[in-house]
């Protein structure tokens, strides 16, 4: 008989949970939403303003160009080609591992290339690195984790936008052209010792560049050095030398060693984070320990306790046990406070009640565990905050224990005002720049780069075609680093190398080359040398290029080391990096501090405060053409495609706003801007973030058209922090003329369109659970006092003992099979740790890295259809809310109110959940399918067999996580991005039938896994638990066992892409039928739970509820962590 | 009026009826066919750009399939041997064969030879060859007597049906690991005592056990004084079950199937992802 299972509904007096201030308010639209597994057409997208943007938009790597497949009557003779000679290493069929590193400001993430048959197909992190190991309890841990920008970067290689010929003035001209151009400047420059040279290069640490810069500099003795990118650490290195006047210093959180953080407007866990310290955050953060197989609960001060204090939520902020809104420029007045407090000599602060309220326990907390303190703070803040910051540290007797202190010795370059300077005053006639950034686009707007383009002989070497390259006098497509030698220094200071994977696919100039070009007549890149006639020798070796001989010079001469030398670059090649080559470490001590100057804060919304910040998706716009990063929701605000203004809801409602995605006008600075704004929960209040990067004029087709460029906004005199903006909605469609003149780029008639309105993809209503108690947590005294506390919240409490309703597999009625005795071997299952999960999407992106999952494009994301396996839910709590009206009653009449007007933003939570398939056991999917497309295997997944599907979409209907996705349309193939014209009419691609485009072979294809079959239209699709690693696991260890009967894999040996991601190990993935995968202890855990026990689904992927640690003497103290208790 | 038409068409509707009738069901039957598992490729002997004999290298000189499918043992692909590979030899033998013309080209030019493929299996299907070869199943049984084909010609259906009958019955085809390239094994050439020696020396099982798998693959009341059993009590009960003289395939299956805990997956998982 079939058993209908109630879902309780919300008891009166309970604590909310929500996702969007909808789901808060309850408004017919979330509940459209929350009613439909896929929402049909009914949300029609206006196509006004996007059919333009549209119509430039071709194809991302994601789903690239044409080619015209040949379908004929006859079976098509197929073709199996082999090598000429067997390239080394390389197994047809089998995957090989590179160590490499990806540059990026300060530094550089060791990474590990996947390669298959010559293709880099996936990057993840290199667990052997020194960044990322750290000891704890004298034990070494180390994780392959790493942020999103990692899994993604390989998509970048893949762009069919990606800069390919050289321009010159905006022209393509030819790299023969090219070449003779830089020999004769070369001559020019060499005769007049380099006057006028100026070399502008990014914000990356690399031994080689620096010693071909030394070398630059020698040959052309008056050349200057210059660096740039949009963000860096200037401020950093300006405060330091403040606090130290020295300038060599470089301080290095080691978070697994503190156990109280205060953040001071450091997103550390997101984008400002240096070295993998969420790693050793994570670990600290633990609130049990496992010790000889039993879990035991932490201390609250063995257990990391993390304020934070910042304007609007970031990764860093969820996580926090206490969390301070304040405006940004007010965060300097949190810091003197903190000095004060602390006894930090000649500081003295003054801050208003609340604040002084807040710092007062908090510091009181800092001091009481020095030396297991540290206090941080964020890039973008004044150089004085982070002279504070040195100073509070020494008082928490920070140094040498929870920082290490390095002497880095990095070389001193000007900054891009000085650069400016110069071209002004006619010093610099000739830039050559290799920077990553685009000044053009995102030089602080006063500096308008492109006169100083147009004064000089502008030479640029970039990857991508931007704004700066269409203006420069020569453009020089340059390389991915997948494609180039080169080296780097990580955050320690250790030193890695970056090795090709492949040659340059699009005939890309690395940055090396150029150097080598202007020191010497060489050619600009290195030709393979040609293939030996002579047939018997059969000498085919390719002659390295001078990039490498330059890196490996730089190895075998400029670095200290030990042993054989030749040994030791071959090791470096091998692991990516050389042993202990990290910089020194130092003492300091006497940190110098004074009161800084403070401003008043923003009082009201007649002059709001307006601070920019790198965009959670394409940092400061370099990622804008990468499809996967610009699907993968931003973790706190859940959109996709787009930037907005963000502002808190009370300032929201203050203005008089009254939905998400109304476009207002911005002044300040004496610049105006059209954005679209969106509700914020727990932003300071008066204040407006934007994240810069997007609404770039001249980028690839994936980008083109997609959010609003607020670095238009920025001016030099206030960088991050602008003060004194109006806002005014806009109550009409404007036409503005665009910023800037860019030739052969503006809008024909020179004219835009502003709507006053942009429909907004967001992704945080989609695929919603009814707030059922699925994210749980808890205070660490109660889950001291209680441990098992998660496992009784709601309706897990009182589950009737034998519910089924529906049958396991292999199990009959009778229940004769058990059923992990189906394969006595294997039995697979994954846990996934909220305590440390940080909510970063980097499992997300890693995840369709790994499975072919195609991007859909931001009108299909506003239907709903985002295809990602896993999906990151964010959720918001407020524990001082508590329900008042009858929730059981859906009509809106008295419910209108309810939600905002009570919302308490100062005591905002965020809850991240990622969830995927959870491979029931006893699986309503399964049930359903009227074509056995998705059944059980024997090792307990849930399996998926495409070709077999013929897309009902029961099976997602029936799921009661939401965790299937349907391809309504053939997204691999056809580019969603296209919108097809015939005549009188306009499709989009996905729409246009026969008329439509599609593509095979393209060159985004090659970044396909080979081991994962690409989906087409009609098919659905979930997380198989990456069955392809599975199973090539399997048949590793079968191959290995021959002829003797040993086939079980060995415990921890399978790894999910999700889990390689996770940059705090908050995945564990695992054999249930092998007690020594880490698996089953997480399974043990009191904090394990399972998602919607009580319907008896048996998922295989259970949840590990998160732990606050709060210090009870802070304001909403005795609140925090306190929502899941009485939830439903 | 006239009849301006003969009888005889009078019927002419009916019969076109009839015969639109048939030939739908012909072209549906044929489409029918053509998409069921019984349509397969089997004879299939497509014209190769060299050609390359399997059965002089193989028969005549007594090569080995690995020499040049080197990964098969490794890999999930079984590759085709690099130009570099046949210059080994033919750097030195038959130096100026118009038929090795291909070869040389592709050497000198670094152009790879594009050999058709014969054996075909679909994009969504995963095969591996490595756990095959590994695990008891010879190259002979997918693939037939390469070793003495001229040109090779697919000789068995390899339809998802043809995998299936092996994955559930693989005793079928298992065969001692050392005899995996001796395509002229049989399982009549084995010898009852030395196998069930080989077996209990190599995977550490008993007489006893060795019994239980015949007495539970037969459904057979247990033997009693099972501690004092010995090898001509295994050699008689086989014989008994799988009678007198030369071991069967089954018998000799049956055993390394289970002493090898070979269990081939049956889920669609296993080949589908």
């Amino acid at each position: 008989m079939k058993r209908i299972i109630h879902h309780p509904e919300p008891a009166k007096g309970e604590k909310r949970r929500w996702r969007s201030l909808g789901e808060l308010e309850d408004t017919p639209k979330f509940r459209e939403w929350l009613g439909r597994e896929f929402p049909a057409g009914a949300s029609e997208v206006e196509e006004t303003e996007s059919s333009r943007r549209n119509f430039m938009k071709l194809m991302g790597a994601s789903t690239a160009l044409a080619g015209f497949g040949v379908a004929g009557c006859r079976r098509p003779e197929k073709y199996l080609v082999p090598y000429t000679k067997a390239v080394e290493w390389v197994i047809p069929g089998k995957n090989l591992f590179y160590a490499t590193a990806m540059p990026h400001l300060g530094g550089c993430t060791p990474v590990v290339a996947t390669s298959f048959e010559g293709r880099p197909i996936a990057l993840k992190g290199n667990a052997l690195h020194p960044v990322n190991q750290i000891e704890v309890d004298g034990e070494t841990k180390s994780s392959p984790g790493a942020n999103h920008f990692v899994p993604a970067a390989v998509l970048n290689l893949y762009d069919p936008d990606r800069s390919r010929e050289v321009l010159a003035k905006g022209q393509v001209s030819t790299k023969e052209a090219l070449h003779a151009g830089l020999e004769t400047l070369r001559t020019d420059l060499a005769a007049a010792q380099g006057k006028g040279l100026a070399l502008l290069v990014g914000e990356g640490v690399s031994p080689t560049r620096d010693r071909l810069l030394s070398e630059i500099s020698v040959k052309f003795p008056q050349a200057k050095l210059f660096r740039y990118e949009a963000f860096n650490n200037d401020k950093v290195r300006a405060g330091v030398r403040a606090a130290f006047g020295r300038d060599d210093l470089s301080l290095l959180p080691r978070l697994e060693q503190a156990t109280r953080v205060l953040s001071l407007d450091s997103n550390f866990l997101g984008l400002d984070s240096v070295g993998n310290v969420a790693l050793g955050f994570s670990s600290s953060r633990r609130a049990d320990r496992l010790a000889n197989g039993e879990w035991q609960q932490r201390t609250s001060d063995e257990m990391n306790r993390l304020y934070v204090v910042e304007p609007a939520f970031t990764v860093t902020g969820s996580v926090a046990d206490h969390r301070l809104r304040v405006a940004a420029s007010q965060v300097v007045r949190v810091a003197a406070a903190v000095a004060q407090q602390l006894g930090v000599a000649g500081v003295t602060a003054e801050v208003d009640e609340r604040i002084a309220a807040w710092v007062k326990p908090a510091v009181d907390d800092l001091l009481a565990a020095a030396g297991k303190s540290i206090v941080l703070a964020g890039p973008q803040q004044p150089a004085e905050v982070h002279a504070l910051v040195a100073a509070i540290n020494e008082k928490l007797g920070a140094y040498g224990k929870t920082i290490s202190v390095v002497q880095s010795n990095e070389r001193t370059f000007g900054g891009l005002a000085d650069l400016r300077e110069a071209v002004e005053s006619g010093a610099v006639t000739t830039v050559i720049s290799t920077t990553p950034a685009d000044p053009v686009y995102d030089a602080p707007n006063d500096y308008a780069w492109e006169k100083i383009v147009e004064k000089t002989t502008y030479i640029q070497l970039g990857f991508n075609r931007n704004h700066t390259a269409v203006l420069a006098d020569w453009h020089v497509p340059g390389t991915h680093f997948l494609e180039e030698w080169g080296d780097a220094r990580a955050a320690d200071g250790t030193y890695s190398v970056i090795q090709p994977m492949v040659n340059p696919l699009v005939g890309g100039v690395s940055e090396v080359n150029l150097f080598l070009k202007l020191l010497q007549e060489a050619p600009l890149t290195e030709e393979a040398a040609p293939v030996s006639e002579d047939v018997i020798a059969g000498a085919m070796e390719v002659t390295p290029g001078a990039d490498y001989e330059a890196v490996r010079d730089t190895f075998l001469n400029t670095l200290t080391i030990s042993g054989d030398k030749e040994t030791a670059w071959n090791h470096a090649l091998r692991d990516g990096f050389l042993a202990s080559s990290a910089y020194p470490a130092v003492t300091v001590s006497g940190a110098k501090a004074t009161s800084p100057d403070v401003v008043a804060g923003p009082s009201g919304i007649d002059a709001l405060e307006v601070r920019f910040v790198p965009d959670n998706r394409v940092y400061d716009g370099r990622y804008i053409n990468n499809g996967w990063l610009q699907e993968a929701p931003d973790p706190i605000t859940k959109l996709t495609w787009d930037n907005a203004a963000l502002m808190s809801v009370k300032t929201f409602n203050e203005l008089g706003l009254k939905e998400d995605g109304q476009r207002v006008k911005l002044a300040f600075n004496g610049r105006e801007g059209f954005f679209p704004v969106l509700q914020a929960p727990g932003h300071a209040d008066n204040c407006v973030t934007l994240s810069v990067g997007y609404g770039q004029q001249v980028c690839g087709r994936v980008g083109y058209g997609t959010g609003f460029d607020a670095f238009r906004m920025r001016t030099s005199v206030s960088p991050y922090v602008a003060s004194g903006a109006t806002l005014e909605i806009l109550t009409s469609d404007e036409e503005v003329r665009p910023g800037l003149p860019l030739a052969n780029h503006a809008p024909k008639d020179g004219k835009v369109v502003i709507e006053k309105w942009s429909e907004l993809a967001l992704t945080q209503e989609h695929n919603s659970m009814e707030g059922r108690g699925l994210v749980r947590d808890g205070g660490l005294e109660a889950y001291r006092k209680e441990p098992e506390f998660a496992q009784t919240i709601g309706m897990d409490s009182h589950i009737p003992p034998n519910q089924h309703i529906y049958k396991p597999q292999g199990r009959s009625s009778t229940g004769s099979v058990p059923f992990n005795e189906l394969d006595p071997n294997h039995q697979w299952a994954m846990t996934i740790d909220l305590n440390t999960c940080l909510g970063c999407t980097s499992c997300q992106v890693a995840c369709q890295a790994e499975n072919n999952i195609p991007i859909v494009g931001k009108d299909q994301v506003l239907r709903g259809r985002e295809m990602a396996w896993i999906r990151m839910d964010r959720y918001f709590t407020d524990p001082t809310i508590v329900m008042e009206s009858d929730p059981t009653n859906h009509q809106h009449s008295d419910t209108e109110s309810r939600g905002v007007e009570i919302l308490n933003e100062d005591a905002l939570e965020i809850l991240p959940q990622p969830v995927a398939c959870q491979q029931c056991e006893a699986a309503p999917c399964e049930a359903v399918c009227p074509v056995n497309a998705t059944v059980h295997s024997d090792d307990g997944l849930n399996v998926m067999a495409y070709n077999r599907c013929i897309g009902t979409r029961y099976c997602a209907n029936n799921c009661p996580y939401k965790a299937r996705r349907f391809n309504f349309f053939d997204y691999n193939k056809r580019n969603p991005l296209v919108t097809k014209k015939v005549p009188g009419l306009e499709f989009n691609n996905l729409y246009a039938g026969p008329f439509g485009e599609t593509h095979d072979g393209g060159i985004g294809d090659l970044q396909k896994n080979p081991n994962v079959t690409v989906r087409m239209r009609g098919v659905m699709e979930k997380c198989t638990y990456c069955v392809q690693r599975l199973q090539a696991a399997k048949i590793a260890k079968k191959v290995e066992a021959r002829d003797s009967d040993k086939i079980k894999v060995a415990a921890n040996a399978v790894k999910t892409a999700c889990q390689e991601a996770c940059p705090v190990e908050a995945i564990q993935f695992g054999n249930l039928n092998n007690d020594e995968d880490t698996v089953n202890r997480f399974k043990e855990s009191p904090r394990s739970y399972d998602l919607l026990k009580y319907v008896n689904t048996r998922p295989r992927t259970s949840y590990l509820a998160r732990i606050k640690n709060p210090n009870l003497k802070m304001p909403g103290g005795v609140e925090v962590g306190t929502t899941s208790k009485h939830i439903h | 009026m006239p009849n301006f038409f003969p009888r005889w068409t009078n019927l002419l509707p009916i019969q076109i009826g009839i015969a639109l009738i048939m030939m739908g069901s012909a072209v549906t039957a044929g489409l029918w066919y053509y998409f069921t598992p019984k349509y397969t490729r089997v004879g299939y002997q497509p014209a190769q750009p060299v050609p390359f004999s399997h059965k002089i290298h193989v028969e005549q000189h007594g090569m080995d399939c690995r020499y040049c499918h080197s990964f098969v043992e490794k890999s999930g692909h079984s590759n085709l041997p690099s130009t570099a590979t046949c210059m080994n030899c033919h750097s030195h033998i038959k130096k100026d064969s118009p038929k090795l013309a291909p070869v040389r080209e592709s050497w000198k030019a670094g152009e790879p030879i594009e050999w058709v493929n014969v054996h075909e299996v679909p994009d969504y299907a995963y095969f591996n060859h490595s756990v095959h070869v590994n695990r008891g199943v010879s190259c002979v049984k997918c693939h037939g007597r390469v070793d003495q084909m001229d040109v090779v010609y697919q000789d068995q259906p390899q339809s998802m049906s043809w995998c299936l009958d092996c994955h559930k019955a693989p005793e079928k085809n298992l065969r001692p690991v050392d005899e995996l390239l001796n395509f002229d094994w049989k399982a009549s050439d084995e010898n009852r005592v030395e196998f069930y020696g080989e077996i209990m020396e190599k995977n550490g099982k008993t007489v006893d056990q060795l019994i239980s798998v015949i007495e539970s693959d037969q459904k057979l009341r247990p033997m009693e004084n099972r501690g004092e059993l010995g090898t001509e009590d295994l050699v008689r009960l086989s014989e008994q079950v799988f009678g007198k003289g030369e071991m069967t395939q089954e018998e000799v299956g049956l055993q390394l199937k289970e002493a090898w805990n070979v269990n081939p997956p049956l889920s669609c998982s296993a080949c589908h992802r």
